[in-house]
């Protein structure tokens, strides 16, 4: 005949017990930390500012009505973007990294990323460009900036 | 082959001691603990929110403060009749009056040839910008500057007075300089402080419209002169 220990039954069912309340206590501590701290959202309105400021700059208006942007486009020189975004110093002072992106409806047409895919966190800016000749098209040039 | 244990050699038998573990009670006391602490911590920032607007708030005014000089022009009121202009900057001049202002806005009135309505957003005049400059030297008028610019409002019957430094800067951190008046070209408001209290930045890429005079010169696409208007905030 078969000897069983009750005690030890108890002592399982007490290390499960245990293991579900601490389980249960790390699972809601860590459903708790908040999500976005205020910094964070103080870093992506700054991207963000960054980012419309600089594609306002490239589109200034020239009185012929056509900005630096609106040739850019038009050309698809995407090598020259880098060259007026370094004159920012935004990327060696600051450490902000960009991806650049031409679209055409939702057809892209073109993209820039010298410094590779851009994190979840990254936040995007775009600017829409009509071009008027021949035919009127609108593109939409759309920036991603973060911060490495 | 099998091997006979000795009176009192316990190696290798695992002994159960129901006095080593914790008891049930103890592990229900302290997981209630626990949670408690964790739904004080999470809650705490809720339960002070409404005493600390004043103290969380300096961000959306650093950020409101950047709009406002930016991307508008200002407001002057003529008082007589009531109408309305932007061009604050030269009736202050021919007036010598700074309570018609309404608004410091520092954008550029629109060209004729611009498709822009009113101002342009993000070209600063540089008219504007002088203007303000020589009202904050002006030290008998330059506590004016923090009321036009939204920096002292009331708050459920509290008078909140924030403090304000703001920079034209080249991309290099520098301040530019106005190489006429030998001074900086815009540079008002207090010390930045070292330490102590939260000071909040917003930096802006601007373009400024007549850059005579004016060192660090940086070109960016068809803007003969861009820079950064640095803005910083505390209480």
């Amino acid at each position: 005949m078969m000897k069983t220990n009750k005690k030890g039954q108890m002592h399982t069912i007490e290390a499960l017990l245990a293991l579900m309340l601490i389980i249960g206590v790390v699972a809601f501590t860590a459903r708790s930390a908040p999500g976005e701290t205020q910094v964070e959202g103080s870093m992506d309105t700054q991207l963000a500012l960054y980012g419309n400021d600089f594609l306002s700059i490239l589109d200034m208006e020239q009185p012929d009505h056509k900005s630096w942007l609106y040739y850019f486009v038009e050309t698809n020189n995407i090598t020259g973007f880098k060259q007026e975004w370094e004159k920012t110093n935004l990327t060696d002072k600051k450490g902000i990294f960009y991806k650049l992106e031409l679209y055409n409806g939702c057809d892209l047409q073109n993209f820039s990323a010298p410094y590779g895919e851009p994190p979840e966190n990254a936040v995007t800016v775009s600017r829409l460009v009509t071009l008027v000749n021949p035919h009127v098209e609108v593109y939409e040039v759309r920036l991603t900036l973060w911060y490495v | 082959m099998r091997m006979r244990r000795g009176v009192g050699d316990y190696s290798g038998v695992v002994k159960s001691e129901s006095s080593g573990q914790v008891s049930m009670d103890f592990l229900l006391a302290i997981s209630i603990f626990a949670f408690g602490i964790v739904i004080l911590i999470s809650e705490i920032p809720m339960l002070f929110a409404p005493l600390q607007t004043v103290a969380t708030d300096i961000q959306p005014v650093a950020y409101r403060t950047s709009m406002i000089l930016v991307e508008d022009g200002g407001i002057y009121e003529y008082e007589e009749s009531g109408s309305i202009t932007s061009r604050w900057e030269d009736l202050i001049a021919q007036r010598r009056s700074y309570n018609e202002v309404k608004r410091i806005g520092l954008a550029m009135p629109a060209p004729a040839w611009s498709s822009s309505e009113d101002v342009v957003p993000n070209n600063l005049s540089r008219r504007k910008i002088d203007a303000l400059q020589d009202w904050w030297n002006d030290t008998a008028n330059q506590s004016k500057i923090r009321d036009k610019l939204g920096l002292f409002v009331t708050y459920n019957g509290n008078h909140l007075d924030y403090r304000y430094n703001i920079t034209l800067q080249a991309f290099n951190g520098s301040p530019i300089w106005n190489s006429t008046s030998n001074s900086p070209l815009l540079q008002i408001g207090d010390s930045i402080p070292v330490s102590g209290v939260t000071v909040e930045k917003i930096e802006r890429i601007v373009a400024i419209d007549n850059p005579v005079n004016l060192t660090n010169r940086t070109k960016i696409g068809d803007v003969e002169y861009a820079a950064k208007l640095v803005v910083c905030i505390w209480r």
